[in-house]
């Protein structure tokens, strides 16, 4: 961002130079026409469509600054001491807007200063950032040795499988679900203790499942699903059962709790 | 223990480890002096240096790393064991803004970059260079924002005193203040910008 190039007169380089080098004093702020830099940087922005938000907010700042800048050197000298003195700064011209010249005064060279900390610490930064890029050019040819030991994944999987990792699934198990149809009311066939046992056997016989596993079926209801996920949970809360990812996004896998469930193999 | 035997265990320690191990963890394991641990990986790291070995050690994020060096990085790449991208320049305001004046909200961060950072920001954290570090006490508790051991390693930094110095009257300005003023290169630094360079020099 900020890259907008300004040519004036004995000037060329980015907006922001441009405002650091008044603020620096290095520039009369009034030899620049704002105006015309402005309208050259408009003209850049609009030729380089795309430069996005970032490019039009620093633009957007670096301009205020030089406002900022030119208005304060076109300004009378600073009336600080004279606070109480109103009416002494000899204007020419422009006396319609004289009224409350030093209240005003004073309360716009705060904003000049609160403006101007603010470029400062903007800028202060800019040096390391300088730097930080020269880093980040250089150390990108260097590659760290950071492959983990073999056996431990190329990147850490995630360990424990959280509750809303399990709801997002189940949501995804529900999506593929017709709504269940109220034409009868079925019996109460759901039994959580029975599907507890249902995936406990099935842990024993496969030594772990997939998520999706879990629902399969010929005739599976919206209720049964609930039912099994509950009964997964239960499982979970009983410590029968542990709950793993090996990879991020990757299915989730139902095992067997060491301890718990015995593995019959 | 003998010192080339020494020697030997540092380099495979050095070459095991998957993050920065530090001189004090190897001083403990082996029983000797950090400052030994240290003397030796100088040794080593001249030794690599002398015979022109495709690896070198450096010092990042307060521990030593096995690394290669920048001039074989285009054979490198061509292994296809992935290329990092060049941060942006919006994401390189913002990093160094964190890692200067971290803990940081991200509304302050917005007040000095003027723009917003929200995109920046979630990069910065998939990249894992920016972790929120904890909340502030403030109304909304916003979440506070630091640098990540990743951060360093990216940058090539030992610590984050290793920063580039930023100008003195940085702490003048209201609402500004530094970690710390004196900012004494850690002495085990040794990283300059160009990672070093002097191996292909010496041959």
């Amino acid at each position: 961002m900020n890259m907008i190039p300004v040519r004036v007169e004995g000037f060329s380089g980015t907006l922001e130079e441009l405002a650091r080098a008044i603020e620096r004093g290095e520039i009369d702020a009034r030899t620049v026409s704002v105006h015309e830099v402005i309208r050259a940087c408009f003209e850049e922005l609009e030729r380089s469509e795309g430069t996005g938000l970032d490019a039009v907010g620093g633009f957007l700042v670096a301009a205020s600054t030089l406002v900022a800048a030119k208005s304060r050197a076109l300004l009378p000298s600073e009336p600080e001491e004279a606070d109480g003195a109103a009416g002494g700064s000899d204007d020419c011209g422009g006396s319609a807007e004289d009224d409350g010249n030093s209240a005003d005064d004073s309360r716009e060279s705060d904003g000049n200063s609160a403006l101007i900390a603010h470029l400062m610490k903007y800028r202060i930064f800019k040096e390391a950032v300088e730097e930080l890029a020269r880093r980040d050019e250089a150390w990108r040819l260097v590659y760290l040795r950071d492959t983990l030991p073999p056996g431990t994944g190329a990147a850490l999987p995630p360990e424990g499988v959280g509750l809303s990792d399990l709801i997002q699934a189940l949501r995804r198990v529900l999506e593929g679900i017709p709504e269940d149809e109220f034409t009868a009311v079925p019996a109460d066939d759901l039994s959580i203790e029975e599907k507890m046992d249902v995936i406990l056997t099935r842990l024993r016989q496969k030594g772990k499942l997939v998520f999706g596993e879990l629902f399969e079926g010929p005739t599976v209801t919206r209720s049964e699903v609930i039912a099994v996920f509950l009964a997964l949970l239960e499982l979970i809360r009983l410590a029968k059962a542990v709950v793993r990812q090996d990879a991020h996004f990757g299915e989730i896998l139902i095992l067997p709790a060491v301890g718990g469930a015995d593995h019959g193999v | 223990m003998e010192y080339e035997e020494a020697k030997a265990v540092i380099e495979a320690m050095v070459f095991a480890s998957p993050r920065p191990v530090t001189s004090q963890e190897m001083g403990a394991i082996l029983g000797i002096d950090p400052r030994t641990v240290n003397a030796i990986v100088d040794d080593l790291r001249q030794e690599y240096d002398r015979n022109r070995r495709g690896m070198q050690i450096v010092f990042v994020a307060g521990g030593y790393q096995m690394a290669t060096r920048p001039a074989h990085a285009a054979y490198i790449a061509k292994l296809n064991v992935g290329t990092r991208q060049a941060l942006s320049r919006p994401a390189l305001e913002t990093v160094a803004m964190i890692a200067y004046k971290q803990p940081i909200t991200k509304a302050e961060l917005e007040t000095i970059r003027g723009v917003r950072v929200d995109g920046v920001l979630t990069t910065l954290i998939e990249r894992g260079l920016v972790r929120p570090v904890g909340r502030k006490k403030a109304p909304g508790r916003p979440v506070l924002y630091g640098t990540t051991p990743e951060f360093l390693r990216w940058f090539g930094l030992a610590s984050l005193d290793d920063l580039p110095p930023i100008e003195g009257d940085a702490a003048t300005l209201p609402g500004f203040s530094l970690r710390s003023e004196s900012r004494r290169r850690s002495p085990r630094a040794g990283n300059g910008v160009s990672p070093a360079t002097r191996g292909s020099a010496r041959g």
